[in-house]
Parts: C-alpha cells; structure tokens; sequence
C-alpha cells in the first residue's frame, strides 16, 4: 500500500469487466463449469511454453503472463507503434492540465509556481488508493494528462492496458540532470521509457526518544525490539498493511541470520511465519495496527511504530504539538535487506497535452521545485542528488534524530521494493494477513 | 374496477427500484460468490446458476471446519453480540418500562431524549467514546475514581491503567451496547405501551402482589416486544466492523464484519469477500425473517 | 424522602434511577464533544477555554477554512437532499400502492420492501459495491452511487411511515369523495395527499437524517476525494489526533439534522396536533 492511502480512507476500487478483464479473454468465462479457485486465465499462458518452463526456473508472472519486474530481473518495456511517443522539439501546449494525485501530496505552492512559468491551469483529481486510481484509469471516462503516486507494483496492469505513454526524453533534461542514477534506469522500467520517479521512502521504526531510551539503532537487529516491547504495552504499533507488515519479521529473521530476504517471496512457509511472528507481537504488547503513526506519535499517544520515512518527517515538521520538540522523534531505517518504495511520475496514452503534460515531469524533476515541495509539505525524500540528510541538520530544519528518514541512494539500492505479487502468490499473504488480523 | 390497477402502478417505480437496487445487487453478490477471479485478482461474477463455481465457497467453509481464522473471528462476533444483547436488555428493559408505564408528566421529555440517540450520528457517539476514554480523557479519570478501573483490571477485563482503547473486548462490547441500546428501547417501549393496563389491574385485584403482576403479567406479555427488539438490534451488530475499528483496531477484537471489509474490499481475493457477506447474510436470514414475521403479524394486528 | 429510605428499591424509586442514568450515560458523552468542538486549544480531552476558533476563525484548520472539511460537508448535504427528493416521491407512491394493493404480488412486495430495514449495512454496501462494478459499470461509485444507495434503503422508512398514517386514516375519507364522484386521481390529489401531508414531511426528515448519518453504504460507494463525507471523515481521523475541527464538523452536522428535525416537527404539529408524535413513534417502531 501507499502511505498516502491513509489520508481518507483505504480503499481498493474492484474495478470493472471493462479494461484489462476484456483483455484477460473471453476463455476464462467457458471454464465456468469447474469448481475450482484457480483464477481464470491463469496457466493458460504457461501452456504455450511449457517447453521452456521445463528448462528455465519458472518466475511469478503477472496479468497476460507479463513478467513481474523484480530487482534481479528488470524488465524493458517494449515502445509499441500503436502507442508511440510523442515528436521532440514542439511547444508546451496552453490550457488546462489535469493531474491525478493522491490527496495533499504535491505542495499547492509549486503547482501555482507552474500555472505561472507555462501560463496554464493545472487541475488535480485525487484519488485515495492505488486500487481506485487504476480502476478509474482503466474505464478511461476521465481525462487525465500526468499521474502522480502510483507505483511500480502497480505498473504492470497499466501496461497490459497501455495506459502509459512512452516518454520522450529530450523533454526531460532534468531526469539525467538531477535524479540519482539508480534511478533514472530503475529495474521496473529500465532506460525510464515510461516514468520517471516522483519520492522515495524506506519502511523503518519510529520512536520517541524520550519515552524509550533503548538505542534502537545500535541494535545488531533493531526490529527485535517489537518483541521486546512489553514494557510500552498498548503504545506500540505496526502498520495497517499487509505487505508491509508481514515483511517485518522476514527482515528480522534475515537480519539475525545475516542474509538478505526475498520480500517478494511466494513461499508459503516463509509467509506463514512471518504471520505467527506478528500473532506474538499481539500477545507480546497488544499491538495495534494502524496507519496514524505521523499523528499519535507527535502525540506521544504512540511510542514505537513501525513507520514509513516520510510521515516521520511530516511527524517532525508540521504535526508536533506546541511545546514538543522536534528531536524527541527518532528513526531508523536498514541500510540493506529492507523495505523502500518509489512513487512514479507518468504520462497517460490518452493524453490531450502530452507535451505539457513532459514539462510537468521535468518541471517535477527540478532541484529547486523538488527541494521546496519537500521541505514545505511533503515530507517523502525526492531522489535529487543534491538533498541530503546532512545538508537538511546543518540548516536546522531537520534535528539529527530523524536524519534516518531522508534516504540516501546507497540505501535505495540496497534494499528492496514490495512488487507485484501472482496470484497464487498474493493469496498467501493475504491469508496470512487475514488469519494475524483475526487474533 | 380500473381504480384497482392504480394502485399497482403508483407501487411501479418502487419496486422497480428495489428490484434493481437490491435483489439485482444480492443476487450479484451470490453470482461473484460464486464465480471465479481473473488473473488481475478482479473478480468475475458468473451470472448462469449452472455455471456456478463453489470452490472458493468450499474453501472457505473448510477454514470453517477446521476452525481457521475465520472460524475464531465468527465465534469472537457471537459471543460479543450475544453479550452485548444480555447488557442491553438488562439497561433497556427497565428504561422502557420506566418510559412507559411509570414516566407520567415526564413522558414527552423522556421520549424526547430516548429518540435522540437516532439523530446523532454513530461515529459522533463513538468519537465521543474515544474522546473520553483516551487516556487522559475525562471518562478515564471519572472510571478510575471511582473504581470501575481497578474492579475491571481484577475481572480481568482491563488489562491495564487508562488502556480502554488498547483492544480491550469489554470496551468494544460497551461500545456496542451504548451504539445500539436506542434501537432497543423504542421497540420494548412500544410493546410496553401496548400493554393494557387493564390486565395488570386485573392481577392486582386478584390479590398479586406489584413484582408478582409484573413477573406473570407484564413480562410474559413483553416477550414479543423483546424478542422483536433484540434481533432487531443483533442485526446490525452482527455486521458491524467500524465500532471495533473506533474502539480498539486489534486484532484481539476483530469481527466477522472487519474480515468482510478486509476481503471485500482491499486485496487479491474479493471473491472470498462475496462469499463470507453471503454466508453472513444466510446466517442472519433466520433472524430477518422471524422479525419480518413478527412486524407484519403487529402491523395486520393494528390494521384490524 | 421517609418512603424512599423505607423502600429504596421499591420498583417506583428504582425505575426513574436507572432511567435518569441511562439518559446520562446516554447523552452526557456527545454533549461533552460537543463542547470540546469550542475548546480554545488544539486538545480534544483538556479543556482550554472558549473558543469559535475551530467553526472559523482558525486560518488553516477550521471547518470553514480546511477544504477537506468543508468539502466533506456540502458533499454530505448534496447528497442528502438528492435522497430526500427522490426517495421520498418514490417511498409515498409504493405506500400507497401497497397498502391499496389487493390481491397477489402484495404480500411478495411487501416483504421486498421490508427486507433493506433488516439487512445489515455491510451485507447492502459489499452488494451495492458490486452491483456498481459489475452491472452498472457505467454508473460507477462517486456520488450517484451513493445516492442509489442511500435511497434504497431509506425508501422502506417512508413507506413504513406513510402506511402507518394511512392505516390511521382509514378508508373513510376516500369513499366519501368517491362516493361524491370524484375520480381516482382527484382523490388521491386533492383527498389523501392533504392529508397525509404530516407523515409525508416527517418521512422526508428521517430520510434527510438517515442520508447525514449513513456510514457503510456511503463509504463502500464513494469514488475519489471528493465524494467524502461527514461520516466518512470522522471515521478516518478519529484514531488519529485529529483536532477539536473534527468534534466542530460534527456539531455542525448534527445541528443541521435537529434543526430540520425540529423545523418539520414545528410544522408537523401545526398541521396533525398530537397525531403527529404518534406517527413518528408509529414509524421509529419497526
């Protein structure tokens, strides 16, 4: 899930026959007569390469059999004619843009600041879940030029339905100017043909400080101290998400026996753990699981909670109550074998001003823009080369405790993204999910 | 008569609506339970009955049989709604006997204030809740004064100081009962009403003592009115997932109607959701229907 | 005060106890958010004195100032006024049809109609919710979702309502004017609608009540952002550390519904006297 997808409520659109259901193909509906809880459609693909499946490790794979990109298989998508991109050398267009946003996630400043510079009007939909957005992409009723927020688990289904326009980079100086490198030829979408990244955030542990003095940070495996966390019974919280949560434990199992984890992986023992693990933490310090840790840890109402890196921040710069100080918050996030995540900036196929819609990205993936977005509203570390953590405390905006939250490169390669799952696959973690959440 | 041909076209476009609005919406409940899902994980509903494919209701009624999660969380609901039925008969039983029968002048206000709860929004009444029981709320201190803190923490039913909110189950049964007890005490209040007084002066002129006119006139006279009530109020708590969500997010108190939500909702597999609301929903059938008996038997009654 | 200490648990002295502090447990805990809705500081548990500061004078935060608010609340009425409007017609024309209805198909419909009034919400929101992604995908979820939502399960109050004053009535009415020769639809224009006018208005207040407070259903068919509502929002902030705004949104709504309450009420009296309270009791029995 997204962090932003608390902001209202949490909800995943189911979507409709219309879009990608028609493309899965009318032989799922004759296998009517089974009694089976095989998805439709599925195997089917692999009938065709059986051949090769004999010879090959067989990969998770995605709707139409598409590849689910992974860190250790990156995948090019594919410029196909009947979505080809846009000429290089023509002018912005005029009139309004119409961007698709989470709600409160882009600075309403910066969005004037480009009304000004392009002389247009810029109109933001939002959406509250990933779910719902790709639904409404899907029917295709609304048209939106740029997205923003939506990730690269979220990629695949876009482009079984091309609903992605490939990009053309003379547009987009900015992206080889300013980005980190790692990013500007992500796994997911090699060579950036399709998007560019909008934040980065990294699944960590906030803190208090001054409610729990332990060193977190110096443990040899910090995660542990969830299961140590009797002492601060019913201040204690995990994140209201199951791919987030469920990897917890799998860090914390890998961290202790020093190798790294798949956070992707499908094997059902792994996940039924990692499941069991977090029943304890509920016998351990009735845990509560929720998403409004930027709040109720400012509020002291919360004292330990796993945290996503930038609502630790937002925590730290706007939603302090008068007369906290900002250094009572801490966070730590692993430097290798954990949980990162990037919000994707992209263009819609349909789009009526796809060459305004290239000058937003860019626009987007200025320093400046970047920085002031960051610093005035967002919280989520935008992978500029030139912010940094230390940069941020010596100006005084940030206090050293929560230097851990503005994410360096070195800790975005290093760790991993939670990415599309199979069926059979996302069907486990969501019963291990089911079966923690029932007590 | 032409005019008899009236009245069925004023009811036309209601039951046009309703038959589109809800038995077309149930019955594509049924028709996704018991359909399949494609590879995006979106559900596909097979509207055929021949067709119909009962793997994943199989599935999970065998979590059912080998009492899996979903087992545990139904028997949890059970037992906080049956729990939460008892305290609120026992609270609203003597507030509607009072209303009606001993409330005298008082009667107009008593009403007043006995019907306000329905026009305050639920999640205001909980909001309330989470105001007052927070830890430094006013509630919590006012408990803790006065000893129901400790007197809970040796029944066991705290688990610690100013924790009401930390899943606790009692303060998620409380929550029910003060969330639904209205829809109680209306209800017996009217039964109450409609009891002729003339069958308790009866009693007492034949020498019954007030308890004994009570236990063998009234009460018995009530049963209706109470059964009617209390399913009328396990209904909707049978299905309720936000006053857990408000009260206490835990997973030790989580409710059929939360793993609904979860399944329905979010994630791989909504058709699992389809089944668990159609189970939920055949489940409550009984209920519904005996309660649809007991009105329309009321409301014919009334009509002579 | 002899007689009471002489029987303290006399059934007389017990019932209006238990009934005063059940009115108490029942009431006092809203009135105290209410309150805190006009505290001074940001604090929703410690008092920090008077203040309209979270209705509007606070910039930033106050419900007239903070858009998700504001937004949440003319959503919230939009929606209520478009159930009002449409389910009321629909629920008077299915009263009175039903209750005229003689011969097969009543009792079938009768219990159609009856069924959303015992359904639970979440069993309505997860069929309503498919219905809209798997028949009318056209419609879709936003805000004419919600309002076919909240219509269809409000239409049973109106027509529960309207029956019960019509029952009241009785068939005199109707004869006599046709007896005078009036034709059907004289009657039920100029005949019964008159006189149901009482229960027709206060069917209208439930319906409009029912729209501001509905929770499942609304939240289940709601699209993006911007089909937020009141209920919505206090759900998804209140285990937050949302500020007194919260407790202020909620005042303001629920000022909104006992003030359309007691408008209709006020007028109801004029038109049906001591009738009236009978029928509301009549309706809130089901």
């Amino acid at each position: 899930m997204h962090p932003r997808e608390h902001r209202l409520t949490r909800r995943n659109l189911v979507r409709g026959a219309i879009g990608a259901g028609a493309a899965v193909g009318v032989a799922g509906v004759a296998a009517g007569c089974q009694n089976t809880t095989t998805a439709v459609g599925e195997g089917e693909a692999g009938a065709a390469s059986a051949a090769v499946r004999k010879l090959v490790v067989p990969r998770p794979t995605g709707p139409n059999g598409l590849p689910l990109p992974r860190p250790d298989y990156s995948v090019t998508w594919a410029i196909t004619p009947d979505n080809a991109p846009i000429k290089e050398g023509l002018q912005p267009e005029g009139g309004t843009l119409n961007v698709y946003n989470y709600a409160d996630y882009i600075w309403p400043g910066l969005i004037k600041r480009f009304e000004k510079q392009y002389n247009c009007q810029v109109k933001i939909a939002t959406y509250n879940s990933a779910d719902e957005a790709t639904a409404k992409l899907s029917a295709g009723t609304v048209g939106f030029d740029v997205v923003i927020g939506l990730s690269a688990n979220n990629m695949v289904t876009l482009i079984a339905q091309q609903l992605m326009l490939p990009l053309t980079h003379s547009y987009l100086p900015n992206l080889a100017k300013n980005i980190w490198p790692a990013l500007q030829d992500p796994f997911y979408d090699r060579e950036a043909r399709y998007t560019v990244p909008y934040v980065v955030w990294l699944d960590g542990i906030g803190w208090r400080n001054d409610k729990i003095s332990n060193d977190i940070a110096g443990m040899k495996v910090p995660w542990d101290i969830f299961w140590e966390s009797q002492p601060w019974t019913g201040k204690v919280g995990i994140l209201d998400d199951q791919r987030d949560a469920l990897a917890m434990p799998m860090q914390r199992d890998a961290m202790r026996a020093g190798r790294i984890p798949d956070l992707n992986t499908e094997d059902p023992e792994i996940i039924a753990k990692a499941g069991r693990d977090l029943s304890e933490l509920t016998k351990i310090s009735n845990v509560k699981v929720d998403i409004t840790d930027y709040q109720t840890l400012p509020e002291a109402k919360s004292w330990l909670h796993q945290a996503w890196s930038g609502d630790m921040l937002a925590a730290v710069l706007y939603y302090l109550p008068k007369g906290t100080k900002p250094d009572v918050i801490s966070f730590w996030g692993p430097d290798q074998g954990g949980v990162v995540q990037n919000d994707l900036l992209w263009v819609v196929s349909a789009s009526k001003k796809p060459v305004l819609a290239h000058a937003f990205l860019n626009f987007m993936l200025d320093t400046k823009n970047a920085y002031d977005n960051f610093v005035q509203f967002n919280g989520y570390t935008p992978p500029q080369n030139t912010i940094d953590a230390e940069s941020l405390v010596k100006k005084g905006l940030i206090p050293k405790s929560i230097s851990g939250a503005v994410l360096r490169p070195d800790q975005f390669a290093n760790n991993q993204e939670l990415l599309a799952l199979s069926v059979e696959g996302a069907k486990l973690w969501q019963n291990a999910w089911a079966t923690f959440k029932a007590g | 008569m032409e005019s008899r041909w009236i009245w069925r076209i004023l009811a036309a476009p209601g039951v046009v609506w309703l038959s589109v609005f809800f038995l077309v919406a149930m019955y594509t409940v049924l028709c996704v339970a018991l359909g399949n899902q494609d590879t995006l994980n979106q559900p596909i509903p097979f509207w055929n009955p021949l067709d119909w494919n009962v793997g994943y209701l199989i599935e999970t009624l065998k979590d059912f049989w080998n009492r899996g999660p979903f087992y545990t969380v139904f028997v949890r609901t059970v037992v906080f709604v049956f729990v939460a039925m008892g305290l609120s008969l026992l609270i609203g039983y003597p507030v509607a006997y009072y209303a009606a029968r001993h409330a005298g002048r008082w009667r107009g206000l008593v009403l007043l204030l006995l019907v306000l709860p329905f026009w305050i929004n639920y999640l205001m009444r909980m909001l309330a809740w989470i105001n007052l029981l927070s830890p430094d709320g006013w509630g919590t201190r006012f408990l803790h004064t006065i000893g129901i803190e400790a007197l809970f923490e040796k029944l066991g039913l705290l688990s610690q100081d100013g924790g009401w909110l930390n899943g606790q189950a009692s303060s998620v049964v409380i929550a029910l009962v003060y969330g639904y007890i209205p829809f109680l005490i209306l209800p017996l209040y009217a039964a109450l009403d409609r009891i002729d007084q003339r069958h308790i002066e009866a009693a007492r002129d034949l020498g019954a003592s007030p308890f004994a006119a009570f236990r063998r006139v009234t009460l018995p006279l009530s049963v209706p009115g109470i059964l009617a009530g209390v399913v009328l109020i396990a209904l909707p708590m049978f299905g309720d997932y936000y006053t857990q969500d408000l009260i206490s997010a835990s997973p030790r108190t989580n409710m059929i109607g939360n793993q609904i939500d979860e399944f329905a909702r979010q994630g791989s597999q909504k058709t699992v959701g389809a089944v668990l609301t159609m189970l939920l929903a055949l489940v409550l059938l009984v209920l519904m229907f005996y309660y649809l008996r007991t009105t329309r038997r009321a409301d014919l009654e009334r009509a002579r | 005060m002899l007689t009471w200490l002489r029987n303290p648990w006399g059934r007389p002295r017990f019932l209006p106890l238990v009934a005063g502090l059940y009115i108490l447990w029942s009431v006092v805990p809203v009135a105290i958010a209410i309150l805190f809705a006009f505290n001074a500081g940001r604090s929703r548990t410690t008092w920090q004195g008077f203040s309209f500061r979270w209705f509007w004078q606070d910039p930033d935060l106050s419900v007239f100032h903070d858009d998700a608010l504001q937004g949440a609340l003319k959503h919230t009425l939009v929606l209520a006024l478009i159930s009002v409007l449409i389910a009321t017609p629909l629920g008077v024309t299915l009263a009175l049809g039903l209750q005229r209805w003689r011969g097969r198909g009543s009792g079938t419909v009768n219990v159609l109609m009856l069924l959303p009034l015992v359904t639970p919400e979440i069993v309505m929101g997860v069929a309503l919710l498919l219905l809209f992604l798997q028949v009318f995908t056209t419609i879709g979820l936003g805000t004419p979702a919600q309002a076919i939502g909240q219509i269809t399960f409000s239409l049973s109050y109106v027509v529960v309502m309207v029956r019960g004053r019509l029952v009241s009535i009785g068939p005199e009415y109707e004869e006599a004017a046709a007896d005078l020769g009036a034709r059907p639809f004289d009657v039920l224009y100029r005949v019964l609608l008159p006189l149901l006018a009482p229960a027709i208005l206060a069917s209208a207040a439930v319906v409009f009540a029912l729209s501001i407070d509905d929770f499942v259903v609304t939240q289940y068919l709601s699209g993006d952002a911007s089909t937020t509502t009141v209920s919505m929002l206090l759900y998804s902030s209140a285990r937050g550390a949302p500020t007194p705004a919260l407790n202020a949104l909620a005042t303001i709504s629920l000022a909104i519904t006992l003030g359309t309450l007691a408008l209709v009420f006020i007028v109801y009296r004029r038109f049906a006297g001591a009738e009236g309270a009978e029928a509301v009791a009549a309706g809130l029995e089901v």
